[in-house]
């Protein structure tokens, strides 16, 4: 059977077979289970860095509460900044395009706000300003209240969207959020990813995350 | 349907009876039938489904996401897991036990996807789920090639189809990185000449050509499978030249050809064209699979025939829900075909019989 394939892969079916004979099976397991932990290892370790040096930044959240089939239940972090008047943004991106997000820290309050998006790569320097890495996943509009004028907005996503908790308690952190005022602390690094580093209720640090 | 194998044993008496088989070629026969015995299979098959349960468990353990156990010391526990998967089949390779090694490795393999999972859960990692699929499906390709293991490269080859279908979905364009990763497998099989995984990766392949003729910018372009299809039969027919060694191949590209067209003939019917085209697809389609069921007739091919016949079914419902305008013009449709595909009968018959009479004047001489 299939001696076509056969023909075709001898040349160099063979020197595989052969070299993956001489090393033998417990220095081939070793290598597959060493190389499969330092991907988890290095996976790690970029977060951990990334929550430890990042800047911290804290935005407002609109929760809402799905449940991840294998990753269990999550909190969907709806951001404030998660949509942005079109007339901060230069260009025009599109669906998929990555931006660049300036947030910049109001005199009044803590919640940092965009002030720009564009799609080259910025450079953060401004002590008050921090520059985020966003996808664009859609248009929209919004309404302001004072003057009733709907603007165009942009959707972004940070990745940085879902708060995992354990089992069942999804609902009751939802409960407990409903009138209260949700913050999340974000740690955000040069290249402009942002990672949840804690959460906020009521301009009060609760459920800070231990590094491991 | 019988297996082959018991269609041989039930002929076996009969054939020593007519002098056709010794009696110690029979009995080599039925050893050599019964060293791949079905209750082996089965535990073969049991062990698979085990491994693929156990590496459910685990991602449903991540799921969960208990608090009662420190998340370090969750990573540790499934990274030992994953150590001892591995390490077990060592063992069992070692012990000549090589299915069971098979199903460890792929334990392994899943139990490395649950870290990964695990680790986006404990940094809320949302960033890109495709790439943690891409990942995974890496590390599934490193034990496939490390163990020569199939269903590593199996489970690698359906991730990669996830991840490709994530991205396709993202980009609504084609997703042009499947075709290496594809490749990554299908070498893989050759490798270790997993003749039974070929069907599915052609499979996976067919499936991405149809997905990417859909979402190609300005398509739908039903020409792309049927050309692909087309590309498939010739090199199967040329393939077929080269001599019975080339066998399986030569199937494998005939039915994928055959069913990438019939499938890109259907999808251009379903897609509204004007009257005048929909009759042509029709004609094409009805004459091609009749023209499929005496090539299968003729090289004695019974999948391909069958595929044919369910073709022709599928065909023949959809013009009838197509035409459903009164019932007298359905009435009509089928009175037609059925008088055509009757005189076809009758022709294939006559076909039949001067082919035999051929045969019987070449033995008689």
């Amino acid at each position: 059977m299939s001696n076509l394939i056969d023909e075709i892969s001898t040349g160099w079916r063979r020197p595989l077979h052969s070299f993956l004979d001489r090393i033998g099976i417990w220095p081939l397991v070793v290598v597959v289970a060493l190389v499969q932990t330092a991907v988890l290892g290095s996976m790690i370790w970029d977060r951990v860095t990334l929550l430890k040096t990042g800047r911290e930044v804290v935005v407002d959240v609109v929760p809402v509460d799905p449940r991840s089939l294998f990753r269990g239940d999550y909190v969907i972090l709806n951001y404030a900044i998660s949509q942005i008047d079109l007339n901060d943004v230069e260009g025009e991106p599109k669906r998929g395009d990555v931006v660049y997000v300036t947030l910049e820290k109001p005199s009044d309050g803590n919640a940092w706000a965009p002030v720009a998006a564009v799609k080259e790569k910025q450079v953060q320097n401004a002590k008050h300003q921090v520059v985020v890495r966003a996808t664009v996943t859609g248009r929209s509009s919004r309404q302001i209240e004072e003057t009733k004028e709907r603007v165009k907005t942009l959707r972004l996503k940070y990745g940085a969207e879902r708060y995992f908790v354990e089992e069942g308690k999804g609902k009751v952190i939802e409960k407990q959020i409903t009138d209260k005022k949700i913050q999340v602390v974000w740690a955000v690094n040069a290249s402009g990813t942002a990672a949840v580093k804690a959460l906020m209720v009521d301009g009060v640090r609760v459920y800070d995350e231990p590094l491991y | 349907m019988l297996t082959t194998r018991k269609r041989v044993l039930q002929g076996l008496d009969r054939w020593r009876e007519a002098g056709w088989v010794t009696e110690a070629g029979a009995g080599e026969i039925r050893r050599e039938l019964s060293a791949g015995h079905p209750l082996l299979n089965f535990s073969n098959t049991l062990a698979i489904l085990g491994a693929v349960l156990i590496g459910f468990a685990a991602m449903t353990f991540v799921a969960a996401n208990w608090s009662a156990i420190p998340r370090l010391v969750r990573v540790a526990m499934l990274v030992s897991a994953l150590w001892a998967a591995y390490g077990g089949a060592g063992w069992l390779f070692s012990r000549g036990y090589t299915k069971f090694g098979e199903a460890a490795v792929l334990t392994g393999v899943g139990l490395f996807g649950a870290n990964i999972m695990l680790i986006a859960q404990m940094f809320h990692l949302d960033g890109n789920p495709n790439d943690a699929v891409l990942v995974w499906a890496c590390g599934a390709v490193l034990a496939g090639f490390a163990f020569r293991s199939a269903p590593s490269f199996v489970a690698a080859l359906l991730l990669f189809g996830l991840w490709s279908a994530w991205e396709t979905s993202q980009l609504n364009n084609v997703h042009w990185w499947f075709l290496p990763a594809w490749g990554l497998t299908a070498v893989g099989f050759a490798a270790i000449r997993a003749t039974k995984s070929y069907y599915f990766s052609a499979l996976a392949l067919a499936l991405w050509i149809v997905v990417s003729s859909f979402v190609l910018p300005g398509g739908p372009y039903h020409e792309i499978p049927i050309i692909c299809g087309l590309i498939g039969l010739l090199l199967s027919a040329v393939v077929g030249h080269l001599g019975q060694e080339a066998d399986e191949v030569e199937h494998l590209l005939r039915y994928f050809g055959a069913g990438l067209v019939f499938v890109g003939l259907m999808s251009w019917q379903l897609d509204d064209p004007s009257l005048q085209v929909l009759i042509a697809l029709a004609v094409v389609t009805l004459v091609g699979l009749i023209g499929a069921m005496a090539w299968a007739g003729k090289v004695d091919d019974r999948k391909l025939m069958w595929l044919a016949y369910v073709g022709f079914a599928t065909e023949l419902l959809f013009l009838y829900f197509k035409t459903i305008g009164s019932l007298l013009s359905t009435s009509l449709f089928f009175l037609t075909a059925g008088v055509i595909v009757c005189g076809l009968a009758v022709l294939a018959m006559r076909l039949h019989k001067r082919s035999e009479q051929a045969t019987k004047v070449e033995v008689a001489s």
